[in-house]
Formats: structure tokens, sequence, C-alpha cells
């Protein structure tokens, strides 16, 4: 048997190797996570509401189940946790907005439905920037969820609490949501992966939207092979989200072990480095050497659509997100937090002429990243400019030149939002200041199963993943 | 590229078109946050749009 004081940090793979073996309880698992979770919540802040009791409960019927020969796959037993736009019948999801403080779903999201069918428990409902719409997780109602790998840091958002909930070792998986970033930044900035699946992978029916033709849903967890396990539960096609696209689903890790040798691997000169802290630029590059070492066939290449990154998606989120909170910012200003009304207020002022201009400019980019996808079968770029930076900083100085900070954060994940393709952030290494820091991967059109694999040769060839915050 | 220049005035016949009560403190407030969107917005005329239509749709075949 594992020692308790172990089990949290062990991995999805890990754990559901000793549970189907009968090695490991899923009741003993369960416990050790609450009591990390009752160690450690009271500084990183990542649970809006805890199912401290049902979790309990419900790993008593894993384990019954289990010992009575139905073990339902890799998730039976696991504690996870969804971000808190993750519909949960019977329990409160509060979008983090104080709106819906006592809204209770009647029914589950899909993927919350799938997670609980492959056996997954569902531990709580997780921090989050409110509506999903910011980049820090700092949050007026609910209060900051705090990066554990300092704890004066931001996680970065908007699925702060998923971040900071696996990177401490409060679960094992979580759930979060991507519109401009918000799956890649707080995974990047908390030293976890995070996977953002092609648009229309993952159902969304049952998830609070923010920008209707932007958001994905998709796993954060502390390795690769964990990523594709959730994404094995989660996939597929749904006919209750319009935007779900009806492809065949597949084990996303059958390729996890192939290498990547020969692969074609492009690097674009425009944007991604325009703007990085020096430290980032040299964990990137150490980054491509080990890639290159591995087999990696990586060019330096031309996208110049791409430094419209922020003039296309920019304007297309803010306008879809001004129209989902239509009603919330006339009837309700005074109970949403500043820095959103700010953004949704100004936003639903915006032209609509402007709207649908960035959404042809985006045909335009799409087309222009097609070409490129189809010489390429990945791109790499680094996954947020900066690590994570203080609660208190305002202002970035990089190269001399200020920027302010919040905008910085979702600057290198928004251009695969705008296209759609799957994008994955794996640690690569760790500010002078000790933080956390990520690379992309972004692959083809529904081929999150390249993507993993050349994540996993990167991630095996390295030791950030095995590194834990000192919370 | 089109020069918008947002005043506390604009922002508040704006907000007054589409229905959104706010007071003229928040028209000033508004105000920075709505002059850079715009300026954002405009630099999508640099593009050439005369081939292209309105992606609001994901196709992933054309991906």
């Amino acid at each position: 048997m594992v020692r308790q004081n172990e089990l949290y940090y062990l991995s999805i793979k890990e754990a559901s190797e000793l549970i189907s073996r009968g090695d490991l309880s899923p009741v003993e698992l369960m416990r050790s996570h609450l009591d990390r979770i009752a160690e450690t919540d009271g500084h990183t802040n990542s649970f809006i509401t805890l199912l401290e009791e049902t979790s309990i409960e419900e790993s008593y019927l894993a384990e019954k189940s289990i010992a009575s020969g139905k073990y339902l796959g890799p998730l039976h037993g696991i504690p996870i946790g969804l971000k808190d736009l993750c519909y949960t019948k019977g329990i409160r999801t509060t979008i983090g907005s104080q709106i819906f403080q006592n809204f209770t779903p009647d029914y589950d999201a899909t993927v919350t439905g799938k997670l609980k069918s492959a056996g997954a428990i569902i531990v709580g409902k997780l921090q989050m920037h409110e509506f999903a719409f910011g980049p820090t997780s700092t949050n007026p109602h609910y209060g900051n969820a705090h990066n554990p790998w300092d704890l004066e840091s931001v996680t970065g958002g908007s699925s702060g609490g998923s971040a900071s909930s696996v990177a401490s070792g409060q679960l094992m998986g979580s759930l979060g949501s991507d519109t401009g970033g918000s799956i890649r930044i707080p995974s990047a900035l908390c030293g976890i992966v995070g996977l953002k699946p092609t648009f229309g992978r993952v159902s969304r029916y049952g998830i609070y939207p923010l920008s209707s033709t932007l958001d994905t849903v998709g796993p954060m967890t502390r390795n690769v092979a964990d990523s594709g396990l959730m994404l094995n539960a989660i996939s597929g096609y749904d006919h209750q989200d319009p935007s779900s696209v009806d492809v065949p689903t597949k084990n996303f890790n059958s390729m996890l072990e192939d290498g990547i040798t020969s692969m074609r691997i492009g690097i674009p000169d425009e944007y991604f480095f325009n703007i990085l802290d020096p430290d980032v630029r040299r964990t990137f590059d150490d980054a491509v050497k080990i890639l290159e070492k591995l087999g990696a066939d990586i060019k330096r290449i031309s996208v110049p659509i791409l430094e419209r990154s922020l003039s296309i998606s920019g304007p297309i989120m803010m306008a879809e997100a001004a129209a989902v909170h239509y009603m919330n910012i006339r009837n309700h200003p005074d109970q949403i937090g500043t820095d959103v009304l700010d953004r949704l207020q100004s936003s639903s002022l915006l032209p609509a002429t402007d709207y649908v201009v960035a959404q042809n400019a985006r045909s335009l980019f799409n087309n222009e990243l097609s070409k490129i996808m189809s010489e390429f079968e990945l791109l790499l770029v680094p996954s947020v400019p900066i690590g994570a930076p203080k609660f208190s900083s305002v202002e970035t100085t990089i190269d001399g030149a200020k920027h302010e900070t919040t905008s910085l954060l979702p600057r290198l994940t928004r251009p695969f939002n705008i296209c759609g393709l799957p994008t994955i952030t794996v640690p690569c290494g760790l500010s002078n200041a000790g933080m956390p820091l990520g690379i992309q991967f972004a692959g083809r059109v529904f081929s999150e199963d390249t993507v993993l694999k050349a994540a996993y040769a990167f991630e095996q060839a390295t030791d950030w993943h095995n590194q834990h915050p000192p919370i | 590229m089109t020069k918008y220049t947002v005043t506390k005035t604009s922002v508040l016949g704006m907000a007054q078109i589409i229905g959104l009560d706010i007071t003229e403190q928040r028209a000033i407030e508004l105000q920075p946050h709505l002059q850079r969107l715009l300026n954002l917005a405009k630099e999508n005329e640099r593009l050439d749009l005369s081939t292209t239509e309105p992606d609001f749709r994901f196709d992933p075949e054309r991906m």
C-alpha cells in the first residue's frame, strides 16, 4: 500500500493503476486530498464550494463498486474539481459572481455528467475570475485565488482555482474554460498542464458562456498523460451544444510514447516574441534545444497575420461577452466587480460593425493559419510573456518599456482561440524569482493526440512536472 | 486609419442609444476603456478584407 502522506501528489495514471489492482482505496485517496485541502485552502482559496461530505460518501461507493468488479476506468474514484461555471445539478454554481450566489442548476453540464459516468468524484466548485472575464482570478465576491508557488502572486485566470487546486495537491485534476487563455494562463503560472481542445471537441452544454465563438472547456492536470485521460472522458459530440462537432472520439493517449522524431514544428517569428520577459525567452530557447535533441524538425517561420491577434480577438470577445451580460449590466451593475463592469459596459458600446469586421478579419487569420498548419504539425510558442505577477503589480517593465500587467497575461494564448486549434501548455522552467513558466504546443484541428504526444515527449525529457510548490 | 475620439459626451450619448443608464462620472470612467477598445478594433482596417466573409461559425474542414 502507498503511504497516505504521499497520495495527494500521485498522478491520476498512478492512482488509477493502484486502484484498479486493489492496492489503493478510493476512500484513503479522498481523505488524503480532503486533509490537503484543509491544510492549504486557507492560503490558496481554490474553492468556492467544497463538497466534503458527498466526496467521502462517493469514495465509499466507488470502493464498494470496484471491489465488486465494476471498475469504470482510470477516473473511477479520482478526486476532481470543476470551475464554478460548470453546471452541477443540486449544487450551487456561482460563475464567480454575486448575482449567481444562490443559483443552483437543476441539471448537470454535459462534461459534469461525463466525468461522473467515468467514476470521477466531484470534490468542489473552483474559484474563478468573475464571469470568467479576466486573466487574474482576483475576485471581490469570493476572495482571490492565490498562487501556491507564492501566495502574494496571482494564479492567472480565469480558471485560477482550477490551477491552484491541482498544483497544490488538493485535487488530481480539474476542468477549466478557455476563451482567451483561461485554461492555459493559470496552468502556466501555477506550473501544471492545461489543454484547450479544438473548438467543438468538448461540449459546452451547461457551461455558463462568456463568448460564444471562442469558449472551450478542457482539462487541467499535473502531467500530460493525465490530461489525455481526462480528455478521453469529456470529449464527444453533443447535440445540445450547437457548436459541438460530430467527429469520432479516440484514445488521445494512444500515441503518447511514439516520440517526435522528424515532427515538423514551426516557431512564428512574429508577435509571440515582441514582448517577452528575459526569463521566458531563456526557458523557451532551452525548450527548443531539448525538442531538437528529441529529433523534432524545428523551423522559424513567418506568419504576419499573427500581429493582428489582439485586434481580432479583442472586439469579438468583448462584444460577445457584453451580449451575454446584456441584462446583468443593466439590472445588477452594483453587484458586479469594478474591473469586470468596466469591461462589460464599455464593450456594450462597441459598434456592431467593429464586431463584424473583426469576425471578417478572423476569416483572413484562419486562412493564413490553415496554410501554415498544412506545412507544420505543430506551432511552438511561449505560454505567457511573464511569470505570475504579484497582486500589487499594475505595470510590468520589459526591455525598458512599461506594460499593463493584466494586458500581458492573455497576449500569447489568444491567437489559438481565434482559430480554434488544440493547444496545450506544459511547464518548461522557473523564472529567476522561482515562478513556473510554460510553453505552448498548438496542433492541427482535432489533432489533440499529436499535441499530447509532443508535450509528453518534452515533459519526459525534463523534470518540471515533478516539481511542486512550497506550500 | 479612422480616428475615434471618445469623450464623456460621446460615451453618454452611446449609452443612451442602447438604453444603458449611467451617470456623467461613470461615463468619465468608461471613456479610456472604450477608447482603447475602439483603437484596437480600428487596427483591422489595415487588413484587406475584400475577399473574405465574417467567420461566425467554426469550420473545422477549413482549418
